[in-house]
């Protein structure tokens, strides 16, 4: 089954996570990096996630959840940046990994054309 | 407003906190503390439970899994050894230290840390459960870590306390969503298995692993377990209260017939992680270790555990009947297993940071394992250990300092000595009780130009 690894800011992740959660549920298969050193006890760092491309129908669920969360987000940092000149606007950086192990990068117009 | 930071050191048995609070809060906290010093600890302590009662709860589980937990006990003995070694290099050499010192430490003692954050994948199929080791960075499912058992145990724990009961696989699922947590065990095995499964599993499993040498290990003979069982089978047809008791006791009996008993060298604290040969390590064994460590705040709280029979292992399975929500409080019985020091780092919103370094009553009244004529309290003997524990974190690159030293024209800033001190004065570095404290167990200081560290006993200049 592929994968689709996507990294980004920790709270951009999370929130991408309730959205796969909330619109898609757990048979997305998701799964959450954090980084974290040798005998840290600390509130965790999300730096990426995992979710399954298993099959036309699912792959669709998530890219629709993908475009409309960028599309949200989008006016969101449009808005914050006119207000704070100069803050960073979020990116969200995706990989589709296949069965075969194999990785490249991808866009949600590629995943919705699945 | 600035986040709220925390972290445990269980090796010291220490909570570390550092929040913001308003400025009125500041300036009331600090005229109580002036005008009604009697009971004045025990008001700061409702104030920061009430504050912040999850994060505390999940720090506090941190605390006790090392008290309970074998492994972690051994691991603790080991770090609490290198912070002594650390203290005691200082004290070395024949001759005045150029600065800025460059702390090291053995790579064979690095595997000495409370746990490792290196990945193992784990692989589930139709030929059995395997286990490999994962590069450090890869991404790949199923990858989990032994911190991950570690949190995910203090997770449901804090989770538990905070609605007030055993709560449900699904609601859990939700309840991770609310803010950035310790998920991937709980993933796995719920796509295993179930949510419901996952959660009542991860505290059974993780105090199962962790009372062997190799937890990742153990993790994978369980997985294989499980997997043989079929989903549920383990978890469904014990559905009574004690159904976590049974499942304990039935890993352990299978992890000891695939892996032994620990030998002796295991739990000895005078030689790396690296020597251990995977086994169980014995309730004597532990009990052995806890007798030899009386100085580790956990072996105090293993003691008192041995005294109340079965209160601990109770409260580690089903929290939210001993301790209250919201921070409201908790079974007096659990008063003594408080953390045994909690360090408050506070900044007011105007910018005023203070840190408060508050021992356990418990821990002010036990007396430290010290022969001499004036009983030392465990309180000051963990304040100490404490203090070089953050040195020895903190100069090996392991955290970042609680908080950064403004007083850079101080002959001791830069020299590498004290990163990660914990009392820095606001204002006047003369202040500070860093230089005094290397003096007394070192005895060394730095020279005016802040160049070397030289001997202040005689034998430099002799």
């Amino acid at each position: 089954m592929a994968d689709l690894i996507i990294r980004g800011e920790s709270d951009v992740l999370e929130e991408l996570l309730r959205a796969i959660e909330s619109e898609v549920g757990p048979q997305a298969r998701p799964e959450t990096f954090t980084s974290a050193k040798d005998g840290e006890l600390r509130e965790p760092v999300t730096i990426a996630l995992i979710v399954a491309l298993g099959g036309p129908a699912l792959t669709h669920a998530i890219a629709g959840v993908l475009k409309r969360f960028m599309q949200h987000r989008e006016i969101m940092d449009k808005q914050a940046n006119e207000r704070l000149a100069g803050e960073r606007a979020y990116q969200l950086e995706l990989t589709r990994r296949g069965s075969d192990g194999h990785e490249r990068p991808v866009t949600v117009a590629e995943l919705e054309g699945t | 407003m600035a986040p709220t930071i925390s972290y445990a050191d269980p090796a010291v048995g220490a909570v570390l906190v550092s929040f913001e609070i308003p400025d009125v809060d500041r300036e009331r906290i600090v005229r109580d503390a002036t005008a009604r010093r009697d009971g004045y600890r025990d008001r700061l302590r409702k104030y920061a439970w009430r504050r912040m009662p999850s994060l505390l709860t999940h720090e506090w589980a941190h605390v006790l899994q090392v008290a309970r937990y074998p492994l972690l006990h051994v691991r603790a003995a080991r770090q609490v050894r290198l912070v002594g070694d650390r203290v005691l290099s200082t004290r070395r050499g024949d001759g005045p230290v150029e600065l800025p010192v460059h702390w090291s430490i053995e790579e064979r003692w690095r595997w000495g840390t409370l746990f490792e954050a290196s990945f193992v994948k784990i692989t589930v199929d139709e030929d059995g459960v395997s286990t490999r080791a994962v590069e450090p960075g890869a991404l790949v499912r199923g990858g989990l870590r032994e911190l991950d058992l570690v949190e995910e145990d203090a997770t449901i724990f804090e989770y538990r306390v905070e609605i007030g009961s055993r709560g449900t696989g699904a609601g859990y699922r939700r309840w991770l969503l609310e803010r950035a947590h310790y998920r991937a065990l709980f993933y796995f095995l719920a796509d295993l298995t179930s949510d419901d499964d996952a959660i009542n599993l991860i505290p059974v499993i993780t105090r199962a692993a962790f009372a062997t040498t190799q937890p990742m290990a153990s993790l994978a003979a369980i997985v294989a377990d499980l997997v043989h069982a079929g989903p549920g089978v383990l978890t469904s047809a014990f559905p009574d209260e004690d159904w976590d008791v049974w499942a304990e006791g039935f890993f352990l009996r299978r992890l000891r017939e695939r892996f032994g008993d620990a030998d002796e060298a295991a739990t000895d604290f005078h030689v790396p992680a690296l020597s251990d040969h995977q086994g169980v390590i014995s309730p004597d064994r532990f009990r052995a270790m806890v007798e030899r460590t009386p100085y580790l705040a956990a072996s105090q709280l293993a003691m008192w555990s041995a005294q109340d029979g079965d209160l601990l292992p109770s409260v580690m399975r089903t929290p939210w009947r001993y301790i209250w929500r919201r921070g409201e409080g908790w079974d007096e019985r659990l008063d003594r297993y408080q953390p045994p020091v909690i360090t408050y780092r506070v900044r007011s919103a105007s910018g005023v940071e203070s840190t408060l370094i508050d021992a356990s009553d418990a821990m002010r009244e036990a007396v430290a394992p010290f022969d001499g004529d004036e009983a030392v309290k465990m309180s000051v003997l963990l304040a100490e250990i404490l203090r070089a524990k953050q040195l020895l974190d903190v100069g090996l690159g392991l955290r970042a300092p609680l908080a950064v030293c403004p007083h850079t024209a101080c002959r001791f800033h830069g020299s590498g000595l004290c990163d990660g001190w914990l009392s820095i004065p606001a204002e006047d570095p003369d202040e500070c009780d860093f230089p005094n404290w290397l003096a007394v167990t070192s005895g060394r200081t730095v020279t005016a130009d802040g160049r070397l560290l030289i001997d202040i006993t005689g034998s430099d200049n002799g």
